[in-house]
C-alpha cells in the first residue's frame, strides 16, 4: 500500500512520517553511515518541509518499507544548497522539476518488487502535480537501473565518489510514456498509489 | 472525499459500490425517470464489469455525493451496443480509450465545487491507468459545460433528441495540459482523488 | 445526405476548437450556416453593443441590421433575447414571437420582428449559453428561410454551441500563446497598431503620455519583444486585436 503524502507536518500522517523517518534513519545512518544529522531515531533535515511530497509504501503489517522525498526545484533543495557544484549550469530551478532525495528501501525487502512500485508511483505522482522532470543525484548503478527501465536519464553533470561509490547529478523526463514502460517492465497494471494525503485545507478551491 | 474503485466486483468496496447503485437508481430512475432496471434498490446492468472504473465522492458523513462510470472500450460499451446508429465517424475504440456513462450528483449539490472535483479525478484517473481519450454520449448541453471548463470536445455523430433534450456522441482527450485547464477552470490545486482500491490480485503462484 | 450533415458541423467543431483568430470562426460560420438559409447571426452577451465587454459578441448580421438594432436598443425589448435571459433552452423566432403576443407583449417589442423582416429576416433560432457572468449570452441565427426542422434546430444547436465557446476561448486567450495582456494595454496596443503616438494615445484615453509609455513598455516586455510595431504584429497574428489585413 503506498500512500501519498504532501507536507513534512501533515497533521492527519503523524505517525506515517514518523515511520518513514524511522526508516531513513535506519537506511541511511545505520546501515549506509551517511553523516546527516538523526534525533531521537528519526532523520530529516531542512528539505523536509510543507511544501515536500513523500511515497510512504508500508507492508501487510504497516511497517514503512520504502519512501521517496520529493521537492519542487523552485525552492532550496539539496542541489541548490549542498551539491550546487556537481551539475553544470547551475542546479535546476523550475516548478514543474522534482528533486528526488532520500530514496530508502526496508533491508528486508530489497530484493522485490518494492523499487518498481516506487519508482512508479513517482512517476504518478508527477503526472497528478503536472510534473514533467525530475533531477537528483544518483549512484552510477541506480542510474544504469533507471536506463534499464525506459527512463531516458541523463546526466547533468561529472560523477563523484561519495561514500565510496560512484554518483552523478542527472535528470530524467517523467510522463505518461515514461510511466507505460515502467509498468511493463516490472509487469505492474494499474496505479501504484493507493492513498493521498493533502495538506488539510489544500483541497478546498482556491 | 473522492475514491476510485476498480471493479463492479472489487470485493473491498462492497459498501461503497452499494451506496453508489442506490444513488443511481434515486438519480437516474426515481428522478430523470430514465427507464433502466433496478434490483432491490440498486441500478446496475451488463456495463458494470470486473472492468470498470468508478469514481465516487462521499461527504464528511461518508454519504455518497457524486458518482462516475468509467469503462474501458476493448470490450463492450454502450456505444458501441446501444447508440452505435449515433456514430457517423470510426467508433473509438481501445483499452486506453474510456467510455464515460451514469454521472450522477445528488440534487442539493449541483451548484457546489462538487462537480469540478469528479472532473479532475476523472482527468487523474486516466492519467494513472494510462487512457489516452474519453468518449460517450452527452447532452449538447453538458458538452457546453465540458468545452467551458476546457476539455476540447469533438462530435462523433449528428445529435439526437432525446427526452426533448439534444445528445450527440463525442469524445475528447485526456492529457496533462486537460488536467491543468481543468483544475484552475474549477480553482482546484493538486490531486482531487484521495484513495484507490484497486481489484485485489489473486496470490500469485511462484514460478519454479 | 445524413453523413453530409454531420461532417459539416464536425469540421466546423474543429475550426472552433484550433481557432486561433477569432475570424477563422466567424468565416466558417457563415459559410455553415449559409447552407442552413441563414443570412445573419450575432453569438455573444445579449446586451447593448456599447455594453459589450472587450472580445465578446460577434455578429455577422445582414447589412444595416446591426446599425438599426442598437440603434433602437432593441436588445432591451426584442422577445427572442428574452427568450434566451429565461434559459429554456433552444426555440425559434417565431415561438417566441407567439409566446410574446400570447404574454400581451408590447407593440415596441413585436416592432423588432417587424423591422427584422425589412432585412429579409423572417425566422430564425435562439439558445442561451453558459453565461461569462453578469451576463447573459446566448446565440441567435436568422434568414428569410432558415431550416428549422428538428434536424436544422439540432444542428444550429451544436454549431451555436462550437461557435459560442470557440469565440469565448479567443476571448479569454485560451488558445493563444501570447501573454495576457490587461484592457488598458489592450487599448494601448490597439491603438498603436493604428500608428497612433504615445501622445496621440495619451489624448484618446486621457492618460498621461509616461501612462502609455509604460504600458507600451510592458506589453514589450511580455511579448519578448524590442518595438511596440512588433508587438502589434504579433497581437495581429495571434488574435489579440484585429489584424489589418
Amino acid at each position: 500500500m503506498i500512500h501519498l503524502i504532501a507536507g513534512a507536518t501533515n497533521p492527519n500522517c503523524r505517525e506515517l512520517l514518523a515511520g518513514m523517518f524511522r526508516l531513513r534513519h535506519d537506511v541511511f545512518i545505520k546501515e549506509k553511515h551517511w553523516n546527516i544529522k538523526s534525533y531521537n531515531g528519526l532523520e530529516f533535515d531542512q528539505f523536509d518541509t510543507e511544501e515536500t511530497l513523500y511515497l510512504v509504501e508500508l507492508d501487510e503489517a504497516g511497517a514503512v518499507v520504502a519512501t521517496v522525498r520529493m521537492n519542487p526545484t523552485d525552492r532550496p533543495t539539496l542541489f541548490s544548497e549542498v551539491f550546487a557544484d556537481m551539475c553544470h549550469g547551475g542546479p535546476p530551478k523550475c516548478p514543474k522539476t522534482w528533486e528526488l532525495t532520500r530514496g530508502a528501501i526496508a533491508q528486508n525487502v530489497r530484493k522485490s518488487l518494492h523499487f518498481g512500485r516506487i519508482e512508479c508511483a513517482t512517476i504518478e505522482a508527477a503526472l497528478l502535480w503536472g510534473v514533467t522532470k525530475a533531477c537528483g543525484i544518483f549512484g552510477v548503478d541506480l542510474l544504469m537501473k533507471k536506463m534499464r527501465c525506459g527512463l531516458d536519464a541523463k546526466p547533468i553533470g561529472q560523477p563523484r565518489m561519495i561514500d565510496g561509490e560512484s554518483h552523478v547529478a542527472a535528470e530524467f523526463a517523467m510522463n505518461g510514456d515514461v510511466l507505460q514502460r515502467t509498468r511493463t517492465l516490472y509487469r505492474i497494471t494499474g496505479p501504484s498509489i493507493e492513498q493521498i494525503h493533502l495538506m488539510p485545507g489544500a483541497r478546498r478551491a482556491a | 472525499m473522492v475514491h476510485v474503485v476498480a471493479g463492479a466486483t472489487n470485493p473491498n468496496c462492497r459498501e461503497m459500490l452499494a451506496k453508489m447503485f442506490r444513488q443511481r437508481c434515486d438519480v437516474f430512475i426515481k428522478e430523470k425517470g430514465w427507464k433502466l432496471k433496478s434490483y432491490n434498490g440498486l441500478e446496475f446492468d451488463d456495463y458494470d464489469t470486473a472492468e470498470t472504473i468508478y469514481l465516487m465522492q462521499f461527504d464528511a458523513r461518508d454519504n455518497i455525493i457524486a458518482s462516475m462510470r468509467m469503462n474501458p472500450t476493448d470490450g463492450p460499451y454502450m456505444l458501441a451496443d446501444i447508440f452505435s446508429s449515433v456514430c457517423e465517424a470510426p467508433i473509438p475504440r481501445g483499452r486506453d480509450v474510456w467510455e464515460l456513462t451514469r454521472g450522477a450528483l445528488s440534487r442539493n449539490l449541483r451548484k457546489s465545487g462538487t462537480w469540478g472535483r469528479m472532473q479532475c479525478a476523472m482527468l487523474e484517473s486516466a492519467l494513472l491507468w494510462g487512457a489516452t481519450k474519453a468518449t460517450g454520449f452527452f447532452t449538447v448541453d453538458h458538452i457546453m459545460k465540458q468545452m467551458r471548463v476546457g476539455l476540447d470536445v469533438k462530435p462523433l455523430g449528428s445529435p439526437l433528441l432525446v427526452d426533448g433534450e439534444a445528445n450527440v456522441a463525442a469524445e475528447f482527450p485526456f492529457n496533462t495540459q486537460t488536467l491543468e485547464r481543468l483544475r484552475s477552470s474549477y480553482g482546484i490545486s493538486g490531486p482531487a482523488i484521495e484513495h484507490i482500491h484497486l481489484m485485489p490480485v489473486p496470490q500469485k503462484k511462484v514460478a519454479a | 445526405m445524413r453523413r453530409n450533415r454531420f461532417n459539416k458541423v464536425s469540421a466546423f467543431a474543429e475550426i472552433c476548437l484550433k481557432a486561433t483568430r477569432s475570424h477563422d470562426i466567424k468565416s466558417s460560420l457563415t459559410v455553415t450556416l449559409r447552407d442552413a438559409g441563414v443570412t445573419s447571426w450575432y453569438v455573444g452577451p445579449l446586451v447593448h453593443e456599447s455594453d459589450l465587454p472587450v472580445g465578446l459578441g460577434q455578429f455577422g448580421l445582414a447589412p444595416g441590421w446591426q446599425e438599426q438594432y442598437a440603434e433602437a436598443r432593441h436588445c432591451e425589448v426584442d422577445p427572442v433575447f428574452l427568450h434566451a435571459k429565461r434559459r429554456e433552452g433552444p426555440s425559434t423566432w417565431g415561438a417566441c414571437r407567439e409566446r410574446a403576443i400570447r404574454e400581451g407583449a408590447s407593440r415596441r417589442a413585436l416592432q423588432v420582428f417587424d423591422e427584422a423582416e425589412e432585412f429579409d429576416l423572417l425566422d430564425g433560432f435562439i439558445m442561451p449559453t453558459l453565461g461569462t457572468h453578469p451576463l447573459v449570452d446566448g446565440v441567435t441565427f436568422g434568414g428569410l428561410d432558415p431550416d428549422l426542422s428538428t434536424d436544422g434546430l439540432l444542428d444550429m444547436q451544436m454549431i451555436g454551441t462550437y461557435a459560442y465557446e470557440g469565440f469565448r476561448r479567443l476571448a479569454e486567450g485560451f488558445n493563444r500563446v501570447s501573454p495576457y495582456l490587461t484592457p488598458r494595454e489592450l487599448e494601448v496596443l490597439r491603438w498603436s497598431a493604428e500608428g497612433k503616438t504615445a501622445w496621440e494615445i495619451g489624448e484618446i484615453l486621457h492618460i498621461g503620455v509616461r501612462t502609455v509609455r509604460t504600458h507600451q513598455t510592458s506589453i514589450k516586455e511580455k511579448y519578448g519583444v524590442s518595438t511596440i510595431v512588433q508587438a502589434a504584429v504579433r497581437a495581429a497574428l495571434d488574435g489579440t486585436v484585429a489584424a489589418p489585413f
